[in-house]
């Protein structure tokens, strides 16, 4: 079962296209990573998705349901800018959403801010931009959420509590709770997402479970004695999704038959030509390359 | 989610508490002074003519003093409820825009499980508890104020101190009404119109008013003066012990309660509508 719902979701602010009929469901209990580049149009799915933004045309549900503000009784969402009153103290905070929520967890709330380091009597504007980001994750995991909606949730951690809202992330997946989120660090995609989703220019380019698309192509790179040329007909093969060339190398990103792909540039007489499994960074830059620019550039 | 704005006015109440404090201690201060001084503080219509609180004796020409329980002047309920008035008025539109402080962030309060519409309610019910707390907090202020420089046994209830107090909390409620349908459904800061509705009400109409370019202005600065709390409630009328309300508009005090009341709370209800459709 689907926990989020997002179907054909167009969102225009006047010409402006910045969501363009994008259709993605994220399974109950898993965790899925949406990268792109900066205005890709995830901040705007996340609010359609939310009610803060009213789509254009679409359908949107969670758990099921359209979003009401009774789905935020189970749903958490730490928006990519800081949203916290910064004249309020975080106990004040801690006893709003201690107000807002049935099942708020005052033990979690107390335990998140131990391992934050935060102190709970300071005014939410005396604290860094990290501090700020770990008090919104706190609330965000005090209150047990079934769903999970992160706009860039480590925006000013450091590395080490990134990696304690993975851990955070990801145990609470473990728990049954479904995360979508969304992040500028493919590493993080990469440790936590089961499933990864690729937007660019307010599209969907790429969406599919990790471990399938990182099997599903691979990269072919062949180094010569001189500059490297793409032999005849291999871009336009439709199994090569693009193609790189950079001095005396050439790259091929290639989705099947692989093999095939490997004969046909050993035939060109390279020193060497080696098979590599794909990165999501590869993926991810492959996605967002720009409209035809299958023939890379030196 | 409500707790947000009951802090709010928790720190403007304390802020504002501590001036009005400051400012009845100053006018405690400035009554004593003055009945040193032989003023008389109070209304009456008779004049009175106090010599001083104190005086040295020994001339005998020097004036005999005069204790203030001689004095025979009163202090009307119905004036002190008219200053109260304007306190509120004051705090009203601090708390104005509280809607509008939601709408410059990332939707920290429209992410929890209460509605928009329920919220706006929220909002609204402790905004105007806050500003009729603000104007009782004012009487009983000023009532212990004289109450400490020995004159509680002058203050009488006048007939006029419940209507003063109701036309004066109605234009409070107006002008608080007018602010949240002005600034609930946008971005810009809530206090540029706070500052705005300041000048307009007290500098822009009235200087309108008072500019004569025929009848046909007359009647369009006649229109939006409707919208002016302070053409409604300007502020109370002396005379002798009778204390009154007093509205630019020439209306009765029903009619201005009625009006007040009306468009504060329908404003309200257009705020909350509009603040519902508001996108962050």
């Amino acid at each position: 079962m689907s926990a989020i719902e997002i179907h054909n979701l167009t969102k225009r602010y006047g010409a402006q296209t910045a969501v363009d009929d994008v259709t993605l469901d994220v399974d109950a209990g898993s965790v899925c990573g949406l990268l792109g580049p900066n205005g890709a149009g995830k901040s705007t799915t996340f609010k359609c998705l939310l009610g803060l933004a009213h789509a254009t045309s679409g359908s949107l549900r969670i758990s099921g349901a359209p979003v009401t503000a009774q789905t935020f009784e189970s749903l958490a969402y730490v928006p990519e800018k800081n949203d916290l009153y910064c004249w309020m103290t975080v106990r004040e905070h801690l006893a709003l959403t201690r107000r807002a929520y049935r099942n708020y967890d005052a033990a979690r709330a107390a335990e998140l801010l131990a391992i934050f380091k935060i102190d709970s009597a300071k005014l939410v504007k005396r604290l860094s931009k990290g501090q700020q980001s770990a008090v919104a994750l706190t609330l965000a995991f005090a209150i047990r959420p079934r769903v999970l909606v992160l706009d860039e949730p480590s925006s000013g951690l450091d590395p080490i509590f990134q990696r304690t809202m993975l851990d955070l992330v990801i145990d609470a997946a473990a728990g049954g709770a479904t995360v979508l989120f969304s992040s500028h660090q493919i590493g993080q995609v990469e440790r936590a997402a089961d499933r990864v989703v690729i937007m660019k220019n307010g599209k969907l380019v790429l969406d599919g479970n990790l471990d399938t698309l990182k099997g599903d192509e691979k990269i072919i790179e062949a180094v010569f004695d001189a500059e490297a040329v793409a032999p005849n007909g291999l871009a336009s093969d439709p199994r090569v999704r693009r193609i790189e060339r950079s001095g005396r190398i050439l790259r091929a990103y290639v989705r099947t038959g692989s093999s095939d792909i490997v004969r046909l540039l050993e035939g060109l007489g390279p020193k060497a030509v080696s098979v590599y499994d794909l990165s999501l960074e590869d993926i991810f830059l492959g996605a967002v390359a720009d409209d035809g620019s299958k023939q890379g550039v030196d | 989610m409500d707790y947000v704005e009951l802090l709010r006015i928790r720190n403007a109440a304390r802020i504002y508490g501590s001036i009005l404090v400051l400012l009845v201690a100053i006018a405690m201060a400035a009554a004593l002074w003055g009945i040193q001084q032989g003023h008389e503080p109070g209304f009456s219509s008779d004049r009175v003519t106090v010599i001083s609180i104190s005086s040295d004796t020994g001339d005998a020409k020097t004036p005999v003093a005069k204790s203030i329980s001689d004095l025979p002047f009163t202090i009307p309920i119905g004036f002190l409820a008219g200053i109260a008035a304007f306190a509120a008025i004051i705090f009203a539109t601090i708390l104005g825009p509280s809607m509008n402080k939601e709408n410059d962030g990332a939707g920290f309060a429209f992410t929890k499980p209460v509605s928009r519409e329920r919220l706006a309610i929220r909002y609204v019910l402790a905004d105007l508890a806050a500003i009729i707390g603000c104007f009782a907090f004012s009487v009983t202020l000023m009532v212990a104020g004289i109450a400490l420089i020995g004159l509680f046994g002058r203050l009488v209830i006048d007939p006029h101190a419940f209507e003063i107090a109701a036309c004066g909390l109605g234009a409070a409620v107006m002008w608080y009404g007018l602010l949240q349908a002005f600034t609930s459904w946008h971005r810009l800061p809530g206090g540029l119109f706070i500052g705005l509705s300041w000048i307009a009400a007290s500098v822009v109409g009235p200087i309108a008013s008072a500019i004569d370019l025929g009848p046909a202005f007359h009647a369009a600065v006649m229109a939006v003066d409707h919208l002016n709390p302070l053409a409604y409630y300007g502020g109370v009328t002396t005379s002798g012990h009778l204390v009154t309300p007093r509205s630019s508009l020439g209306l009765g005090s029903l009619e201005t309660i009625g009006l007040t009341w009306s468009i504060g709370i329908v404003a309200c209800a257009v705020a909350a509508l509009s603040w519902k459709r508001v996108e962050i």
